[in-house]
């Protein structure tokens, strides 16, 4: 008998705590900034990014303001001489060698925590940055990495690790798939929505 | 009856309550930094060793008590998180001329696409394209990266990859040609 009510406690636990979780399609790893208030602004160091990148890095995190139901805004990288300014930014762009960092040789990467306020995304210098995305040849495509990055920046996991993946989720900015693709779809969006 | 389910609930919330605990005193360890990569996995009709890289099979030979580094180690931009990983290490049998006879790499703990370390096993036979770079992450030994690490199943000749985004069960063979082994 009070086995049968143990298990029946927990049956009600386990169901609370099931049907609390969102059955969404898309994929987060949690919200990284705790508040919608202000711009979303990513710092970039004269010292170590290309003037060159900074229109596309702009473009990039624009991707993601102001999508419909989300309180999310973000803008245009803040492009400063300053090391002392981009030290003490919470949200920063990097141009490293990211290898040397962390030991992961991939196009870019982002580091974050849930809920920690702060994100750091690294392009890897040590790649060809341009118009064309292989990452076997190591070549890589501003607009799509960075924005993807920036996706990761704001909680987004990669799309396609959930156990059914859709055309959708596939097709998606956070899908790292090696196409060019920069525009959040309706994956991404609904993402962003279900975190802001 | 609902006393005893009161007293239930009572305990589950009890022992939810022992686990916070946990979790707390585990908190004094530096914070985890979360880690995701724009990273493709690795294809089957993608096999390649890049010139950065060497590919090799082998032997895992010793796994590491999981740690972590941070800026201290000389990571820029990580003064506020720390990396965790587990270090692995691994002995050649056979590789691309590039490939070192025993070494050490990184097995990120907080990777997006997820790392699985727990898929390893000590004696387990493997396949590696890794980083020729290696790296002192505050452990003493030398650390190598990775882009892909595979565990080989003797029984059907296929390597299986510890990252989420690897396509799974790759014919051994393809490798071995790849490394200019066969």
């Amino acid at each position: 008998m009070k086995i049968r009510i143990l298990i029946s406690g927990l049956v009600v636990v386990f169901t609370a705590i099931i049907t609390a979780s969102p059955a969404n399609a898309y994929v987060t790893f949690g919200r990284v900034w705790s508040s919608t208030a202000g711009v979303k602004t990513p710092y970039a160091y004269t010292g170590n990014m290309p003037s060159s990148l900074i229109s596309t890095l702009s473009a990039a995190n624009l991707a993601w303001d102001g999508i419909s139901g989300s309180a999310l805004n973000t803008g245009t990288v803040s492009y400063v001489p300053s090391a002392n300014t981009y030290a003490n930014a919470p949200f920063k762009i990097a141009y490293s060698n990211i290898q040397n960092s962390f030991a992961i040789d991939v196009a870019g990467l982002t580091q974050s925590t849930a809920g920690g306020n702060s994100a750091t995304v690294f392009l890897n210098s040590t790649w060809s940055w341009g118009s064309v995305q292989n990452s076997n040849l190591r070549k890589a495509h501003v607009r799509t990495v960075a924005t993807h990055e920036f996706g990761h920046a704001y909680g987004l996991d990669e799309s396609d690790r959930d156990s059914n993946v859709t055309a959708s989720e596939l097709a998606a900015v956070m899908n790292s798939n090696d196409v060019v693709k920069y525009i959040p779809n309706s994956d991404d969006r609904a993402g962003i929505a279900y975190l802001y | 009856m609902f006393i005893k389910i009161f007293t239930v609930f009572s305990l589950c919330i009890s022992l939810a309550g022992c686990a916070s605990a946990t979790s707390t005193e585990e908190a004094a360890a530096p914070e985890r930094a979360h880690l995701s990569g724009y990273d493709t996995g690795l294809q089957i009709d993608e096999i390649d060793v890049r010139e950065t890289e060497f590919g090799a099979l082998g032997t895992i030979a010793e796994i590491g008590e999981e740690t972590y580094f941070n800026a201290d180690d000389g990571i820029a931009e990580t003064a506020d998180f720390a990396v965790y990983f587990t270090p692995v290490r691994i002995t050649t049998t056979a590789g691309t001329d590039d490939a070192p006879a025993d070494y050490w790499v990184v097995v990120h703990s907080d990777y997006s696409p997820k790392l699985d370390v727990s898929l390893l096993d000590v004696g387990d036979s493997i396949v590696i394209i890794g980083d020729d770079l290696s790296f002192d992450r505050g452990t003493g030994v030398m650390l190598h990266g990775f882009r892909y690490l595979a565990v080989i199943d003797e029984s059907t000749n296929v390597a299986n990859g510890i990252k989420e985004a690897d396509e799974q069960a790759i014919d051994v063979d393809l490798f071995r040609e790849s490394f200019g082994l066969s």
